[in-house]
Formats: C-alpha cells, sequence, structure tokens
C-alpha cells in the first residue's frame, strides 16, 4: 500500500517534472523565436530602400522640417543604435509612435486587433464547425471504395473552392447579396449582419481543406482493427464514428487546423480590403509600403507571437490527446 | 491601392490643400430637388487619417477631415476665389499681412475666439523648434503674429518675403485655446470652430460628428437658416475603390472619390458628379554633370522624338485634361503656361538635334559620344496607378527609335522621397507629379542649391527663371502673376522640365449635393436631399 502511493507519488513528481521542463523548453524556443522574429523584421524594414519622414510629409515639404523630424525620431543614427534603442524601448513597453499617422503604436494596435481577432476566430470556428461534420460524413459514406462518383464529386469540389482565393469569393459574395439582392451590408463592420459576408469568405477555403483531411484521416482510422472489434461488439453507428473513430482521426486535422488558424490572422488582409473591415491586416499593408517603421515591428511582433502561441497550443493538444506522441520529449 | 492613387493624384503630392477644383461637372439628373433636414451625410474616406491634429499631419485625408472641424481665416470658393472665413478683411504685403476678424466667433465649447489666440496659431506654426507639419506650407519659418483683441485684427510678420503671404497664412487652420494648451485632445477629436464637431471616434473605421446649430461664420456670405444641412456626418475609412462604389450605389454612402476603373460603373447611372483636376504627369530630367539630361539639345531632341498626347491618353488612362502648368488648377494665376511652349513631335528633328549634340548612331543602334553610350534610367512613381508605367514603358519606346538604351525602374512613394528628391539614385529621367498649388512652392524645387543641401533634386540652373522669379517675389498677391507665368514659360523653353497631362478626379454624390474647393468637399455647401 505504503509502496504503491509513494510509487504513484513518484511518478506523479516525475511526470509533473516532464511537463515541467517540456514547458521552460517550448518556452525558451518560443522566446528565441521572438527575437529572431523581431530581428529580421527591423532589418528587412529598415535595409529596404526608402523615406518614410518625407513620404509621411510629403514631397512639398521643407527640407528643414524633413531634417528635424528625422532628427527627432532618432533615424540619423547608425542602424546597430537605432536596433539597441528599439530593443530597450520594447522592453519597457513602448512601441513607439508611427511616422505617417502620429498615433502610439499601441494604441493602433490595440483598436485594431480585436477586429482581425473576431474575424479570424469566428472564420475559423466556421470552418471547424463545417469541416469536422462534413469529412466525418463523406469518410463514413466513401469507406472501403464505396460510392466513387460521390468521392470523386467531393474532391474535385472541395479542390476547385480551396482553390479560389478568399478575396474573389468576398467580391462575388458582395456582387450576389449586397449588390443585387441587397440581403447584406456591402462593407463595414456594424452589426451581427455585416459579418456573415467576411467570415462565410474567410472560412471557405480552410473548411473544404479540413473536410478533405478529414475524410481521409477517418478513411485510414475505419479501417483500424479496434474498429473492427466495435462493429463486432454490435455497437450503434453513432458510438463507432463519433466515439471510437472521430476523436483519432482529428490528430491531423489539429495540427493543419492550428496552422491555418495562424494563417488567417495574418492572412485576413485582402478580405479586410474588400469589405473595409477595420483591422490590423491594412494597416499593415499601408505600413511597409509607407515604410512606417514603428508599426511594422509591432504589427510584426503581434502577429509573429500569435502564430508561435499558437503553434504551441497545438503541439500541447496533441502531446495531451495521443499518448503515443512523442512531442512531449522534443 | 487605387484609393491611394486619390489621395496622391489629387491630394497627397499637393499637400497644401489649397487646390480648387477646375473641372465642369455633370449634375444630378433631377432639375428641382427638394432639401432635407436633419439628415446623415455619409462620406468615404480614402485613407485612415490618423492624428487628426491639423498642425501636425499632412495626410490628405486628415486634412479633408479638418475641414469639418477647423476654420482658416481665408477660404477658396469652388472657382478659386478667396472668400471670407475666420476674417472678414484681409491685407497684406510681400513681408506683412492683417486680417480683420469676424465678430462672435465661438469655438466648440461655446469661448469666443479671440484675436490674441489667431495670433498663437501662426506663431506656434512658424517656430521651427515646434517641428509643425504646416511650417513653410502655410507660415513662413520665423513669421510671428500679434493680435489685437479690442480692434479684432491679426497682424503677421514674416522675416523672408512670400509673394502670397496673406493667401497662405490665410489657409492655416485654427485651433482653439483648450486643443493649442493640450495636443492630446486633438489626435481622435477636436477644438475648433468649425461647423462640427467629432462625438465618435471608431480607430480605423470611422469618425461621426455632429453639426453646431449656433455657427454663422461659413465661407462667404453664409446664412444659417440654409435648408438641407445635415444634422450629422460620419466619414468613413474604406481603402478598396470597387467597394466605395458599391456602397455608392447600394446608397449606403452619400460621397466618394473614384480615381480608377469604378468610375465608369457609377456615372453610367448618371450620379451627382464634381472633379478634382491636378498636375499628374511630369517628366523630369536629371541636369547633373556627367547625365546626357545636362545638355540643352538632348532634352530637347528627347521631348521631340516623344507624341506627349499619346503619352496624355496613355498615362491617365483616357480619363486626363490637357497641361495646364505647374500650378494645379484653382490657384492665384489662371494663365495657361504650357500652350505653344513645348517642343513638337518631331522624329526627325530629335535624331539631327542628337547628331548635332555629338551623339552618334553607333553598331547596335544605341548612341555614342566620346566612347560612353546614350543610356538612361527613366523611373516612375508606381502608386499613381498603371497608367505610369504604361507611360513609362511607351517613353522607352519613342526614345528606342532614336537610339537611347533606356531602363524602366519603378519606385514606391518613400522611395521616391529618398531616392529622387533626396537625390540619391542615378536617375536620368523620372515621371513625377509634383503638385503645388502656388508658383512659389516651386521655386525650391527647380532652382537654388541641390541635394543635401535643397531640394532642386534636377539640378536645374534656368536664369531666365531666376530673374522672374525675384521680380514676381516683389509683388504681393495677383499682381505678379504674369512674372510667375514668364519664369515657368522660361522652364518650358529650356526643356527642364515637362507637364503634359492634368487627371480629373470626380467625387460622386448619392442624394447628397456639394462643392469642391481646395480638392476635397466645402462641409458648408452640403445638402442633403430629400
Amino acid at each position: 500500500m505504503t509502496t504503491a502511493t509513494a510509487d504513484s507519488r513518484r511518478i506523479a513528481g516525475i511526470a509533473q517534472n516532464a511537463w515541467l521542463r517540456f514547458a521552460l523548453r517550448r518556452l525558451g524556443r518560443l522566446l528565441i523565436s521572438l527575437w529572431v522574429l523581431v530581428t529580421a523584421a527591423f532589418l528587412m524594414i529598415h535595409l529596404i530602400p526608402g523615406d518614410p519622414v518625407r513620404a509621411a510629409l510629403g514631397s512639398t515639404a521643407p527640407l528643414d522640417l524633413v531634417n528635424a523630424r528625422r532628427k527627432m525620431l532618432g533615424l540619423d543614427d547608425p542602424l546597430w543604435q537605432q536596433y539597441l534603442h528599439y530593443l530597450h524601448n520594447l522592453f519597457a513597453g513602448d512601441l513607439g509612435t508611427s511616422i505617417t499617422s502620429g498615433l502610439p503604436v499601441s494604441q493602433l494596435v490595440g483598436d485594431r486587433l480585436p477586429a482581425t481577432l473576431e474575424l479570424a476566430g469566428l472564420a475559423f470556428l466556421l470552418a471547424v464547425l463545417v469541416c469536422v461534420p462534413l469529412g466525418l460524413t463523406m469518410g463514413v459514406l466513401t469507406r472501403g471504395g464505396r460510392r466513387r462518383p460521390a468521392e470523386l464529386a467531393f474532391t474535385s469540389t472541395s479542390i476547385v473552392l480551396a482553390a479560389v482565393p478568399d478575396f474573389l469569393v468576398g467580391v462575388a459574395l458582395v456582387y450576389l447579396f449586397g449588390v443585387q439582392l441587397a440581403w447584406a451590408p456591402v462593407a463595414g463592420r456594424g452589426g451581427a449582419g455585416s459579418y456573415i459576408l467576411p467570415v462565410v469568405s474567410l472560412a471557405l477555403g480552410p473548411a473544404v481543406v479540413l473536410a478533405r483531411i478529414v475524410r481521409v484521416e477517418t478513411l485510414a482510422v475505419l479501417q483500424a482493427d479496434y474498429l473492427r472489434t466495435a462493429r463486432a461488439k454490435r455497437l450503434p453507428d453513432r458510438l463507432i464514428y463519433l466515439r471510437h473513430a472521430l476523436p483519432n482521426a482529428l490528430t491531423a486535422t489539429i495540427t493543419l487546423g492550428g496552422l491555418l488558424l495562424g494563417g488567417l490572422v495574418a492572412g485576413t488582409v485582402l478580405v479586410e480590403n474588400v469589405f473595409a473591415w477595420p483591422g490590423l491586416g491594412s494597416t499593415i499593408v499601408q505600413s511597409i509600403l509607407a515604410k512606417d517603421y514603428p508599426v511594422v515591428q509591432g504589427v510584426v511582433l503581434v502577429y509573429g507571437v500569435g502564430v508561435l502561441l499558437i503553434n504551441l497550443l497545438v503541439d500541447v493538444a496533441l502531446a495531451l490527446l495521443d499518448p503515443r506522441s512523442t512531442i512531449r520529449e522534443s | 491601392m487605387k484609393s491611394r492613387i486619390a489621395v496622391a493624384a489629387a491630394g497627397a503630392l499637393a499637400l497644401t490643400a489649397l487646390t480648387a477644383c477646375g473641372g465642369n461637372s455633370s449634375t444630378t439628373s433631377t432639375g428641382d430637388q427638394k432639401f432635407a433636414n436633419g439628415k446623415t451625410f455619409t462620406m468615404v474616406l480614402a485613407a485612415d487619417p490618423g492624428n487628426l491634429d491639423p498642425h501636425f499631419t499632412s495626410l490628405a485625408s486628415a486634412l479633408a477631415t479638418d475641414r469639418f472641424l477647423y476654420d482658416s481665416l481665408i477660404n477658396v470658393d469652388e472657382h478659386g476665389k478667396l472668400v471670407a472665413g475666420l476674417a472678414q478683411k484681409w491685407e497684406g504685403t510681400t513681408t506683412s499681412a492683417t486680417y480683420t476678424l469676424r465678430k462672435d466667433i465661438t469655438c466648440a465649447d461655446g469661448t469666443a475666439l479671440t484675436a490674441t489666440q489667431v495670433a498663437a496659431n501662426i506663431t506656434f506654426v512658424g517656430d521651427p523648434k515646434n517641428a509643425s507639419s504646416r511650417i513653410g506650407v502655410f507660415v513662413p519659418p520665423g513669421a510671428t503674429a500679434k493680435g489685437d483683441d479690442a480692434a479684432g485684427t491679426v497682424t503677421v510678420t514674416s522675416p523672408s518675403p512670400d509673394a502670397f503671404l496673406a493667401r497662405n497664412v490665410g489657409g492655416l487652420q485654427i485651433v482653439c485655446g483648450k486643443g493649442m494648451a493640450n495636443r492630446d485632445l486633438l489626435k481622435q477629436g477636436a477644438d475648433g470652430t468649425g461647423m462640427f464637431t467629432v462625438t465618435e471616434a471608431v480607430a480605423g473605421d470611422h469618425f461621426t460628428l455632429s453639426r453646431r446649430t449656433n455657427y454663422a461664420w461659413g465661407p462667404g456670405d453664409w446664412k444659417t437658416d440654409q435648408q438641407g444641412l445635415p444634422d450629422k456626418v460620419v466619414l468613413k475609412i474604406v481603402t478598396n475603390e470597387t467597394t466605395a462604389a458599391n456602397l455608392l450605389l447600394s446608397k449606403a454612402v452619400n460621397a466618394a472619390g473614384l480615381v480608377g476603373p469604378d468610375q465608369q460603373r457609377v456615372r453610367a447611372t448618371k450620379a451627382f458628379e464634381r472633379d478634382v483636376e491636378a498636375p499628374l504627369g511630369e517628366l523630369w530630367f536629371n541636369e547633373k554633370a556627367g547625365f546626357p539630361g545636362a545638355d540643352e539639345a538632348v532634352r530637347k531632341a528627347l521631348i521631340q522624338a516623344v507624341d506627349l498626347k499619346q503619352l496624355a491618353q496613355v498615362v491617365s488612362s483616357g480619363n486626363g485634361r490637357p497641361a495646364t502648368g505647374l500650378v494645379a488648377p484653382g490657384g492665384p494665376c489662371p494663365q495657361n503656361t504650357v500652350d505653344g511652349n513645348l517642343p513638337g513631335n518631331d522624329v526627325s528633328g530629335a535624331k539631327a538635334g542628337l547628331d548635332a549634340a555629338g551623339w552618334t548612331a553607333g553598331a547596335d543602334g544605341v548612341r555614342a559620344k566620346n566612347g560612353t553610350k546614350l543610356s538612361m534610367a527613366l523611373y516612375y512613381a508606381t502608386s499613381l496607378g498603371q497608367g505610369m508605367q504604361a507611360g513609362a514603358e511607351l517613353v522607352q519606346t519613342f526614345w528606342k527609335a532614336v537610339g537611347v538604351d533606356v531602363t524602366l525602374k519603378g519606385i514606391s512613394d518613400a522611395e521616391a522621397g529618398q531616392q529622387i528628391v533626396g537625390g540619391q539614385a542615378p536617375w536620368s529621367a523620372v515621371f513625377i507629379p509634383l503638385g503645388v498649388t502656388l508658383p512659389t512652392e516651386l521655386v525650391s524645387f527647380v532652382s537654388g542649391p541641390t541635394p543635401p543641401n535643397g531640394v532642386n533634386f534636377a539640378s536645374i540652373d534656368n536664369q531666365g527663371y531666376t530673374d522672374a522669379v525675384k521680380a514676381a517675389s516683389a509683388v504681393a498677391g495677383d499682381g505678379g502673376c504674369d512674372q510667375w507665368a514668364a519664369a515657368e514659360k522660361s522652364l518650358f523653353q529650356h526643356v527642364d522640365l515637362i507637364p503634359f497631362v492634368n487627371s480629373n478626379v470626380p467625387l460622386f454624390g448619392q442624394g447628397a449635393n456639394f462643392e469642391l474647393s481646395a480638392g476635397s468637399i466645402t462641409p458648408g455647401s452640403i445638402r442633403m436631399l430629400g
């Protein structure tokens, strides 16, 4: 009895340690990746030729003003000095002020990030809600080579829908439902109705891609031995498919879904442009073109943190869900 | 993308925002429409205005927004004439100007606007230490102002002479006392004497403004009991032009400016239209020693080799108007300085000119002189639409036909500032529309010190221009217009720079009428239709 409790306590201790070590390893990796990202963004935006001050003030601005503004922003210092200055400010929590618009970067990001997150989050949710039932149903219907026409129809339709870019889908939906039928607002972020078209155009591609993955995984899982056992035990269909097949089919889906979510957050740019959505995507494009260093660095940092965190969460989820996974040791 | 062209072509490169609309306009379909009171006017802004502080912004969308919130001493009407603003009367010489304020002007919080406050505005902007973006644009550096509250006059003195001093300082937007003391209030809000105040600012999305009912000092002779004034104004930020056109057609907005192909779609519905005309196509030559453009004979030959009419069509995508000069239409001087002063299209003359200048044709078709080939790098701005690139390729074809080896390079606005105006790139010719609203703004760009000490980026040294400018600068106001025109003509006769097309940017209206001045909507002219 005492040995058992001592053993279980020891096992618990080791397990805790393993998780702790995993967490520390991953955190360290996250910080290093973040540092590389920030440095790369800093170097890239500074080394592209162009003068943001003159672009911000206009070609007809007097030369003295341009020089004074440049000095005030510290852009006359050597590159390494500007880099150290930037890191110093970053640790102090100061993301700088936009050169073009004169507003603090933290305010710019804080105002616009929720809109982008809403769009990406809702689109991801919709994609998942659509892909799991769709993929599972198609997997069950076409298992073991049944219904070849249905399989062909599904694979070809889904690849066509996945290949169409999201902004084109958006434009088509706007033309049909916004301008011609007037069922949904054309643009802008307002009431619940204004979310429909942008979310659908963002979610369509990822939903069908994930549905294909779920179908293929389901097909593989349905061939497994334990599922044959489940059938032999005459379990009802819903238990077989939902309880036994689905969770094991979701491993690859979770991985890909995480990647897609990261891509969605950073990839809402074009849809935001089409629907005049006040998000972060359009901000970063304008800032890169105008060489607005503080804004670009701030937004890259935010996106980078988001994507890296999502990848970390996916790894943790997989390590927890799949006991065979060796992610815990990596 | 194209929406930034609206900003760039119509206003961003002419950032003093005094470009008046010069084009004619197609009016709305119905003749007598009733005005409706109490409505909301929704307008599209092509870009996020950012910081709304009128003394620290240069963005065209911010300046368009500030027109609703602030007033200036003098206004420009839709015909380019100066009319009363905050000042009833004004007069000026090249070094001093006096303004007599109207009576009973109040700020948004109800306090009266005093002459001292107006003078404080002008002195603030004129002090280089404050690094206001409006210095040199509205107020000459070092200018100071004094206000006499009892008489209601403001006197401005400038250390350096400015031929259009009264007009320039009259264009500065006046901020009230609270805003001058705490500039943070002005970033996403306003403290001014304008017709509207900010009630809601949603970052990156829209601004909601509401009208002040006691506003009585609009442009010209303004009456407070006008019909059809909007009670609320919503400024929506829509960067995509197709979306803006869709919003206009679905009647979700009342006004939108369209540069690109969407304008055809809206024009087909016979919507209300007003146009802004601004210089779009200007070809500059690098006259620094060592570049082919340094020789006037070569410059003349190169222009003779180009069919300017065809180039104008291509660059403006068919929507342009013939160039009238280097200053945007609607400025103080109405003279057309271009007609008859540019070299005509004459390809054989071009070839003869190049031969005479010593550039003889080589075996590979490229001319050479003393062993160096005639090769030129032609730069063009990429933010102004496909027309610019197409135009650059057309010029490359024309010049190749006379034996020049041309390489093309597209640059963004940010690069243009450093590489062209900053003088870092080895350019031989460039398409840059330097949109200026007054002849005085041009002087430092076509004469005087070269980069890095100045902005005469083409290294132009034209004695005829400098002499005419000297004569013109001594005269205050429109009196010097003949000399200014002579100065520009001298630039064209020596082929220093060639303007060949003006852009025509339409602003469409839906359910409302308005007039344009200085390149954007005059807030006092908006009338909602019932």
